[in-house]
């Protein structure tokens, strides 16, 4: 039997069994270090990856600043516009201006026939102001009538004249609000125009604190002095309307027509009353809060 | 002193020295790597998670962009409708003028 190694000859082992050892865990580490090489590619492919999202979200953020400044562009059209149009109706009312102006409404909307005032309107390149009431099953006309760039005025949400609207001036202003906050929600749209359902007579002997309840609330408002009758007369012909309406209209510098978009002889007069108008020297605009016109 | 001690007592049993410096190296070497993988994995996990909120985010503005991209058209039209009719109201605006100058000359 062979004996085993004393601890003298154990010490003897001892370097070789060290430089042994020393080697197997060299050996392991590089086992360790080249298994870990995919997942160090994988966690390198994932940075790179992550960089060009990066840049690329960086350049989409880039895109959508740009593409935001677009409505911008539009609000500063449109807003020289009504300033051109301000300019226009102080040179009519220093009568250093050949032309007139007139403002075309239309009151109680909207209605289905509405589409058809705004295609004759359209074709006249003409703009115009519809003083409407809530009416939410019509929430397309509405929008047609803002994509044409057309005014909405506010004529309260329910024109309920005869059942409370000027029974004191809360009820008025809380009507008046009611459809604001409706303009609102669905379109948000902020109309400071406004037209007294039944003109501003109907109001009564609260009429002047109901004006100041408008201009509290930011409000500008109109009457009318030339109209067609078509909420007056039964039956009128397209013929009464244009024949009542121009003599009104053509003797004012500042003609505002009153006329309501359910009404079809209106509607058929409407061509005729545009382009005679604009025989006249008669600038067609859209009612807006710092007009002229508006009190 | 202390030096010179370390050496003698190196050369009492060099090769033993040598082969416990190796050992030591070695494990210098090994203990790092037993953690390689279990950090390597870590990190993937974050990056992914990374990777994966830059994918979502991306696929979010390239949806606004693209929607703002569809108005864009709408809202170019609308812009060049008002500045046509901006134009058209200041040329009544100069009309105007000439008028006034027309007058003031024929005053003259």
């Amino acid at each position: 039997m062979r004996r085993l190694p004393g601890p003298t000859e154990m010490k003897k082992y001892l370097p070789a069994f060290l430089v042994l050892t020393a080697l197997l865990f060299f050996l392991l580490g590089l086992v360790h270090y080249a298994g870990a090489g995919p997942l160090r590619d994988q966690v390198n492919q994932l940075q790179k990856e992550t960089l060009i999202l990066q840049n690329h979200i960086a350049e989409l953020e880039e895109e959508i600043a740009r593409l935001e400044l677009l409505p911008q562009e539009r609000e500063l059209a449109q807003a020289r516009y009504f300033q051109a149009a301000k300019n226009l109706e102080q040179e009519v009312a220093e009568g250093i201006s050949p032309y007139r102006i007139a403002y075309l409404t239309f009151d109680d909307g909207p209605f289905q026939l509405t589409y058809q005032y705004l295609k004759v309107l359209e074709d006249h390149d003409a703009l115009a102001t519809f003083f409407v009431l809530g009416k939410p099953d019509y929430l397309d006309v509405y929008q047609a009538i803002l994509e044409r760039g057309h005014t909405l005025g506010n004529h309260t949400y329910s024109h309920k004249i005869r059942n409370g609207l000027y029974n004191n001036p809360q009820s008025f202003l809380s009507d008046v609000k009611k459809l604001d906050a409706f303009l609102w929600e669905n379109f948000q749209y902020q109309s400071r125009v406004f037209r007294f359902p039944g003109g501003s007579r109907s109001a009564g002997e609260i009429k002047e604190e109901c004006i100041e309840a408008l201009h509290e609330a930011g409000y500008g408002w109109v009457d009318w002095n030339a109209l067609t009758r078509d909420a007056e007369i039964r039956g009128l012909t397209l013929e009464a309307a244009y024949d009542y309406v121009m003599p009104l209209a053509t003797s004012k510098d500042f003609a505002v027509l009153l006329m309501h978009d359910f009404n079809s002889a209106s509607l058929g007069a409407l061509p005729t009353i545009i382009q005679h108008l604009r025989d006249q020297n008669y600038v067609l605009l859209p009612l807006f809060r710092e007009s002229l016109v508006m009190k | 002193m202390l030096w010179h001690r370390a050496i003698s007592i190196f050369k009492k049993n060099p090769t033993l020295y040598i082969a416990l410096g190796l050992m030591l190296l070695s494990l210098v070497f090994y203990l790092p790597s037993l953690n390689t993988e279990a950090r390597l994995s870590e990190q993937k996990v974050e990056w992914e998670q990374q990777h994966q909120q830059h994918l979502e985010k991306r696929e979010m503005k390239q949806h606004e962009r693209d929607s703002l991209y569809k108005q864009q058209e709408t809202i170019l039209e609308d812009t060049q409708t008002w500045m046509r009719r901006a134009d058209e109201l200041e040329s009544y605006l100069k009309d105007a003028e000439e008028d006034t100058e027309n007058e003031e000359k024929e005053t003259q």
